[in-house]
């Protein structure tokens, strides 16, 4: 009975420990561009979470860090290098942010990225192809479906 | 046999509270720092600052109308870590009860947000794309639905809610009065101290019309500690907003697409 009464006392705390946490939620609204893909926009040195809308051709990529193969666009032939952001490719499961230097120039062409990566630019070479009246684009060997979320444009692959 | 059913109860309640506790305190949300004690007399909100939060969101709330622009700007730390200035700007039409448009240009992508009552837009001018849904029909719930189903969030949606009062008050720890300024937004303003778990900062609320001139927000919940400023100007209450400010038709020949956030399901 005891025992009972001592575990009954620990749940009534348990209850309302956590009770209190949601409680004192303080969503405020609008955070700017504190999370990044609501932005984009010109920056050479931006942080993890930033997704820049520079065209492919930019200069560096910003790949997120993955458990994932890593995603490298190569560059298109003669790169227009602007003071803008690279295109970055945000890898599902991304744990820490990876720098990768531009590849040497060449012939468009890329490894086909893990399905769920997203990009805030359309790659080159993929058009538009709706299948069962959602939009999406044909790419090298897959497809990206664009989508709004996280306050922000973006291209997700998916299968096909 | 009797104490050491004692003792295994004592564990075991001990365990359920260790791991509330350990629940309560973690996550991704630290605690802000501890208070010092303040002296006598002296209290952690002060009723006075709450009377002109009250008197902002009262007459705020009570607006049939409202436009507005602001300007913001927002820390986000480069690769150094160094915090890094971005700036956008907003200009918001709201009308009561089921109408708002924001767009947004800046440091970014250009953006149009419309809810005409009955849809959620999305709209990227250099895109062309336009993210529709249907919503529900009032603006309290479709800015939730927004921020719930895209994490779309704008300058001013604290603002433009039924009750904002309750909004920004929810969780708050801290409020006080610095004083009066007349170096902001170009009327006098009192500036008013605000603090939650999540957030600190402050607003600069017209001494005269009551109307919001400026934040200033830390979020807490990011090590980076990053700050947010926006600046409000050319407030416009009840004021006549032409209806084609809130029509989608402007957006028919964009290509339709759905909200989704990055790491939702698809259909």
């Amino acid at each position: 009975m005891k025992i009972l009464s001592y575990v009954l006392l620990g749940l009534v705390g348990f209850a309302t420990l956590t009770a209190t946490t949601d409680a004192e939620a303080y969503w405020h609204g609008y955070r700017g561009g504190w999370r990044g893909p609501g932005w984009g926009g010109g920056c050479w040195r931006c942080g993890p979470g930033w997704v820049g809308p520079a065209a492919v051709v930019a200069g560096a990529e910003v790949v997120e860090g993955s458990t994932a193969p890593q995603v490298v666009v190569e560059q298109a032939p003669s790169p227009v290098y602007v003071q803008q952001a690279a295109p970055a490719v945000v890898v599902p499961g991304a744990a820490a942010p990876v720098v990768v230097s531009p590849g040497p120039a060449g012939p468009v062409g890329y490894s086909i990225p893990p399905i769920g990566s997203t990009f805030p630019n359309l790659l080159p070479g993929c058009f538009l192809a709706p299948r069962n009246g959602i939009n999406f684009y044909q790419c090298q060997g897959f497809r990206m479906r664009p989508l709004y979320g996280g306050n922000a444009f973006y291209y997700r692959v998916v299968p096909g | 046999m009797h104490s050491l059913s004692k003792i295994v109860a004592a564990l075991i309640s001990c365990c359920i509270l260790s791991i509330a506790s350990a629940q309560s305190t973690g996550g991704n949300r630290p605690e802000a720092p501890k208070r010092p004690q303040l002296p006598k007399g002296m209290t952690a909100i002060e009723p006075a600052a709450l009377d002109l939060l009250r008197a902002m969101t009262d007459k705020l709330s009570a607006a049939k109308s409202m436009q507005f622009e602001a300007l913001v700007l927002s820390e986000f730390p480069s690769i150094d870590g160094i915090p890094v200035i971005y700036s956008t700007a907003a200009k918001v039409a709201l009308q009561r009860p089921n109408k708002f448009d924001v767009v947004v240009w800046g440091d970014g992508p250009s953006s149009e947000i419309l809810f005409n009552g009955k849809q959620l837009f999305a709209y990227s001018p250099e895109k062309n794309l336009v993210a529709v849904s249907n919503a529900p029909s009032n603006i309290d719930e479709a800015a939730k639905f927004a921020y719930d189903k895209a994490g779309l969030f704008f300058p001013g949606d604290d603002l433009i809610l039924s009750n904002p009062y309750a909004h920004l008050t929810q969780g708050l720890t801290d409020a006080f009065i610095v004083g009066k300024t007349k170096l902001v937004g170009g009327v006098e303003t009192n500036v008013i101290v605000m603090a939650g778990r999540q957030l600190q900062g402050q607003i600069w609320i017209g001494a005269k019309d009551n109307l919001p001139y400026m934040a200033s927000w830390i979020y807490l919940g990011d090590k980076s500690l990053p700050r947010t400023t926006l600046q409000y100007k050319n407030w416009k209450l009840n004021s006549s907003i032409p209806e084609t400010r809130f029509d989608a038709g402007r957006f028919s020949k964009a290509l339709t697409i759905e909200f989704a956030q990055p790491d939702a399901p698809l259909n």
